[in-house]
């Protein structure tokens, strides 16, 4: 989530040249992306309402014009988002991926914080309007439970804030019956803040709504299993999911999804026909793509992405093997045809920290070094939501003893006490996909998630799968490094 | 887990006990009779033969005429399966009864009520007493041999006063009529009785006809109510059969005449045996005999015997049951209502929230 | 969701079957591994706990044991034994009629918006073991009622006692004599009234809780005690397992170790009944699923969670 740099807002002087030049920064970035991913052969007009949310600039004021619920900022997301809705709030997940939001606030801030979380006191420097909503801020990490105080070097907050403390062991019942508690509370302020007093009938409807959200993105999932949802697009459209009302958002992803399939997922199809072409003209493991690289979040990637049509073997913004019947197991080599059933060997998991928008740069990277990201459990994209909210007790009570366990259990973030679990996730989507190795995406400054690699990389090594971590930030010096990391690893899937 | 383990290998251990050994100490001495099974159900172990209950009394009876009845001795049952009832041929006043001879048949339990109508009958065995007094033997068992370890008590010893003894065995679902006849201070007299016999053998096959009704006089015997067994409240109907020519009958047993109201019936008599307060205090398989004794032309008796259960239905109160269930429902409810707003006053308590 | 489907019309099925079957000459014999209620005229079967109280209290004695009797009764403990290898505990969780009016009863719950009772999980594991305590009662009253210790009129202890089962399920062929107090006598008297209350109390605790009585049922116990002879089991693949709890939540029994276990696959504890929602619940492909002898029947499925894919073989 973003917002707009108001200009009655902005302080004068050198702090307020300061201010200028990070909003026009930022708005280089966004504007940036969103030409690379309009450019980009696999551009369904259907995608064009996700890309057109983006565009705006979306404000919380905005958006609360959009749902026709009055807005409330989150963080994280083990608050259940059906309660939001159904006391009248629409949850907006504060997040950025915006480097220059990040620097703004870099000099008041630790060296080795969490990037995404000093972007997210950059947007807030930016548009003041943001401290001015009600927040729920779930305890989670450290960064979070600090984020009161850090908020308060840059100014405070001006509306009301809801810390909302997180048991970090799942598996206890009093940690359970601890959490009900603490959504309860949540629940009350909500209603302290202007909300519905929270009703059977309004979760209900809620539940509903969001079982139709959910049911769409597994659509989307699927599709995606088979190859046929680049990881940039996945990720795009779950960003924004908190930038319009469900309903529509529900509907732009099922439009999404029957257009892939009437297409047969040939969105990309001159480009993945050329990159075929290049790849058999180059053997077999060896990575056709040699123009476009180097090319961050926020560069100038659409050029890149413009090139590649038909005949191109460029792999510069293309998604790999986006053509007729496209994704694993389908293909066509140069002059003649691959039998569908065969498996292409480059599938890859991508785990670890979320990835926001506008900083695309490890998904726009992988599709560059070859890599097929078949699944994620990212936060921000796959894990976006639990994946499904069973409810037997359809009571007020039971309903919301549902979500909150949905929300509390079924989140699989490292700050758990607990989190071998995620491995099932991986091991799923292999079972599902060919999935070949795992791509660890860690942010510099994320000691929870750091410590959690260690021990997937040990599980993942042990089914047999490859793992390779990259640790990075917002910035883009590292952009070669990495690409060049990525393009190592591929080969190493085929084996 | 290994305690649940232990816990579970221990009861199975228990059980096996219980059901291999532990009810086999418990043989001979101390058992009680076999339950007759509820309707539709699975039969129980052994045959109908009832429970005496209530103190005997000295030999009696009508003080002005001594008949002849039937009593129900120790039922068993054979290792293989068939039902053996024994039955005693005695004079009420104790007097041997002299010229015995009796008629019995079988039915399948399932044709035995089509057989009251139609005279006809699967197997009819009759014979002689031998001897006058003491025990003798019938002969012709349904199936079997004669075998008598008793294993099923009545309660008390069926009372063998110098009277004939007859064993009557059934080695599948059968109703046992029983006819007999003695002299019984020089007047000839007639005992009839019915009995159920819930044989269960391997090779239990239906009897077949092989004799003639000895024309004897007889009654036909039914029931009212809930044909479940004979139960105190129930109006007994007693018709007289082709010809027999009823006399008064009157319902007695050695402690005298049985509480209880007659009516008259079509060419016959019914009698309601009364509520009997030492029966309502026994469980549902005791019983009481009752002997309805009619006069013959000529001076004899002919006297049906049943055995009469307490009633399963005179002591249910169906509005106080409801009202009982109701009851516990509405103090259940109660509890899980007050149990739940207490903790809804908690969590609304603690809906205060937490602000930074 | 289709998994429920399927279990609801099995149940149906089963109910006609277990109690009016015996009008149209069906009988599933002596040894029915579930509540087919001997006290409903022309039922299809009989309940074996009736027939095992019946054995122990009716008495066998060591003479005859060896006989017919002995064989009989040997014969109908075996013919049990068969009928749980064959459905295990889905005995209780697709063909128990007094299941079925459980669900029944939960579903209007569900419906009103009627907020479930939870029980604490430690209080449950303590309640769980009632249900062996009545198993130890079925065998252990006959005897006592043989030695004199109680009236003959007990001869079937937990039947005529503690069953909700005995007034409950003649009602729905028509009898409702067993809702009757019997003021015969002190012991009729103790009998019937402990039944109706039991009767009414477990009643209300089935509205607020689903499946209460299972907790407490001796069949539920005495087939978990054949459950190494059991081919049909519930397992769970936890390599796959997400943790999100849906299954402990939507169990009806609030069985926690299908949740929390992590090395196991065996999760059949002695609460499960085998319903499968569990399985219908879980979100994860493969996570859980009931299997016999070793053959996976069905398990579950993200897609089918939300209604996106068929049941898996």
């Amino acid at each position: 989530m973003s917002g707009a740099a108001t200009a009655g807002a902005a302080p004068a002087g050198r702090e307020g040249r300061v201010f200028a030049r990070a909003a026009e920064r930022r708005r280089g970035e966004r504007k940036a992306e969103l030409d690379r991913l309009a450019a980009r052969e696999d551009c369904l007009p259907e995608l064009q309402y996700f890309l057109s949310l983006y565009a705006e600039d979306p404000t919380l004021e905005s958006i609360g014009g959009r749902t026709g619920l009055r807005p409330a900022a989150i963080l994280c997301l083990q608050a259940p988002v059906e309660l939001f809705w159904a006391q009248g709030f629409s949850p907006v997940k504060i997040y950025s991926g915006a480097y220059a939001s990040a620097n703004l606030t870099s000099p008041r801030l630790p060296a080795l914080m969490c990037p995404c979380v000093k972007a997210i006191l950059g947007e807030m420097e930016l548009d003041p309007g943001l401290a001015l909503a009600p927040w729920a801020i779930p305890l989670t990490c450290d960064w979070l439970v600090k984020f009161g105080e850090a908020r308060g070097l840059f100014g405070g907050f001006s509306g009301p804030v809801h810390l909302v403390e997180v048991p970090r062991v799942k598996e206890d019942p009093r940690a359970r019956a601890r959490w009900l508690s603490e959504i309860r509370s949540l629940s009350g302020f909500l209603k302290d803040a202007g909300g519905r007093p929270l009703k059977r009938a309004d979760l209900l409807a809620a539940v509903r709504r969001m079982e139709e959200a959910r049911r769409a993105l597994a659509s989307l999932t699927l599709l995606r299993r088979e190859g046929l949802v680049p990881a940039v697009w996945y990720s795009l459209i779950t960003g924004a999911f908190f930038l319009d009302a469900p309903g529509r958002w529900t509907g732009g992803v099922d439009g999404y999804v029957s257009a892939l399939r009437r297409s047969g997922g040939k969105g990309g199809e001159g480009a993945a026909r050329g990159r075929r072409r290049a790849d058999a003209a180059e053997g077999p493991g060896r990575d056709g793509a040699e123009g476009g690289r180097g090319q961050g979040a926020g560069g100038d990637g659409g050029a890149g992405a413009r090139e590649g049509g038909a005949g191109e073997g460029s792999g510069r913004g293309l998604p790999a093997g986006m053509g007729p019947g496209g994704g694993p197991g389908a293909g066509e080599a140069a002059g003649g045809a691959v039998p569908p059933e065969a498996p292409r060997p480059d599938g890859v998991y991508l785990t670890g920290a979320p990835v926001y928008f506008p900083n695309f740069k490890v998904l726009h990277l992988m599709e560059e070094a070859g890599l097929k990201c078949l699944g994620d459990d990212l936060c921000s994209s796959e894990r976006l939501f639990p994946r499904h909210v069973e409810v037997s007790d359809s009571s007020a009570e039971g309903l919301l003893a549902a979500l909150a366990e949905a929300y509390h259990r079924g989140c699989l973030c490292p700050v758990f006490s607990e989190s071998e679990r995620r491995a099932a996730l991986i091991r799923e989507a292999a079972d599902q996909a060919p999935v070949r190795g795992v791509v660890f995406h860690l942010l510099k400054g994320c000691h929870p998630y750091e410590l959690d690699s260690f021990a997937l990389e040990g599980k993942v090594t042990g089914w047999g799968l490859k793992f390779l971590k990259i640790e990075t930030d917002y910035s883009t010096e590292d952009t070669r490094n990495l690409l060049t990391r990525l393009e190592a690893f591929r080969p190493t899937l085929g084996v | 887990m290994a305690r649940l383990h232990r816990c579970r290998r221990r009861l199975c251990a228990s059980l096996a006990v219980f059901w291999l050994g532990g009810a086999g100490l418990l043989c001979a001495d101390g058992w009680v009779p076999a339950e007759p099974p509820p309707s539709g159900a699975a039969a129980a172990p052994g045959c109908a033969a009832p429970a005496v209950a209530g103190a005997p009394s000295a030999p009696g009876g009508d003080e002005a005429q001594p008949y002849l009845r039937w009593e129900y001795g120790s039922p068993s049952r054979h290792r293989d399966g068939p039902a053996v009832a024994e039955l005693h041929l005695v004079a009420s006043d104790g007097s041997p009864p002299e010229d015995a001879s009796w008629f019995y048949q079988l039915l399948p339990l399932a044709s035995y009520r089509e057989v009251l109508r139609a005279g006809d009958a699967a197997v009819m065995r009759a014979g002689r007493f031998e001897g006058g007094a003491g025990e003798a033997e019938g002969g012709g068992l349904a199936a079997g041999g004669l075998q008598d370890p008793s294993i099923f008590r009545l309660g008390e010893e069926g009372r063998a006063r110098g009277g004939c003894r007859l064993v009557v065995a059934s080695g599948i679902y059968a109703m046992a009529d029983v006819l007999g006849t003695a002299l019984v201070r020089g007047r000839r007299s007639y005992a009839q009785t019915a009995m159920l016999l819930f044989g269960d053998s391997l090779g239990g096959e239906p009897p077949v006809s092989n004799s003639v009704s000895p024309g004897w006089p007889s009654y036909n015997f039914s029931g009212s109510g809930e044909l479940y067994w004979p139960q105190t409240g129930h109006t007994f109907t007693l018709t007289a059969r082709e010809g027999t020519i009823l006399g008064p009958v009157r319902a007695l047993r050695d402690t005298g005449p049985v509480p209880g109201e007659y009516a008259g019936a079509e060419n016959g008599i019914s009698f309601t045996p009364a509520h009997d307060p030492e029966l309502s205090a026994e469980s549902s398989s005791a019983t009481k005999p009752v002997y309805l004794v009619g006069r013959l032309p000529g001076g004899g008796t002919l006297t049906y015997t049943f055995y009469v259960h307490r009633s399963r239905t005179a002591g249910t109160d169906l509005p106080l049951g409801i009202l009982l269930s109701a009851a516990a429902f509405a103090v259940t409810g109660l509890g899980i209502i007050v149990y739940r707003s207490r903790g809804r006053l908690a969590r609304e308590r603690e809906a205060g929230g937490l602000a930074a | 969701m289709l998994l429920k489907g399927y279990r609801l019309a099995i149940q149906h099925v089963m109910f006609i079957v277990l109690m009016y079957g015996g009008r149209f000459g069906v009988n599933l014999g002596p040894a029915v591994p579930c509540f087919a209620c001997p006290y409903v005229t022309g039922c299809g079967g009989y309940c074996y706990l009736m027939g095992l109280q019946g054995y122990i209290g009716f008495g066998i004695s060591l003479g005859h044991f060896w006989g017919f009797e002995g064989l009989r009764a040997l014969g109908y403990l075996l013919l049990f034994a068969g009928l749980v290898m064959l459905l295990g505990k889905a005995w209780c969780g697709f063909a128990c009629p007094f299941g079925l009016i459980s669900d029944w009863i939960t579903l209007a719950r569900r419906r009103l918006g009627i907020p479930e009772a939870k029980i604490p999980p430690a209080a449950l594991r303590r309640l769980g073991a009632v249900k062996y305590a009545l198993l130890g009662f079925c065998a252990a009253g006959p005897i006592l009622v043989n030695l004199g210790v109680l009236h003959r009129d007990f001869y079937i202890p937990f039947c005529q006692m503690l069953c909700p089962g005995k007034p409950l399920l003649p009602l729905f062929a028509g009898e409702t004599r067993h809702f009757a107090l019997d003021l015969t006598n002190a012991a009729t008297l103790v009998i019937t009234a402990s039944s109706l209350a039991v009767t009414g109390a477990c009643l209300a605790a089935m509205i607020a809780r689903p499946r209460f009585f299972c907790t407490f049922c001796p069949m539920l116990a005495l087939i978990h005690l054949l459950k190494p002879i059991t081919p049909l089991a519930l397992r769970k693949n936890p390599a796959l397992c997400h943790g999100c709890g849906t299954c402990q939540r939507v169990c009806g029994m609030d069985v926690e170790r299908v949740c929390t276990e992590k090395a196991s696959a065996d999760v059949q504890t002695g609460d499960c009944v085998n319903c499968g929602d569990c399985v219908a619940g879980c979100a994860a492909d493969g996570a859980l699923s009931l299997q016999f002898a070793g053959r996976t029947v069905v398990s579950s499925s993200a897609g089918l969670a939300l209604g996106l894919r068929k049941p898996r073989p």
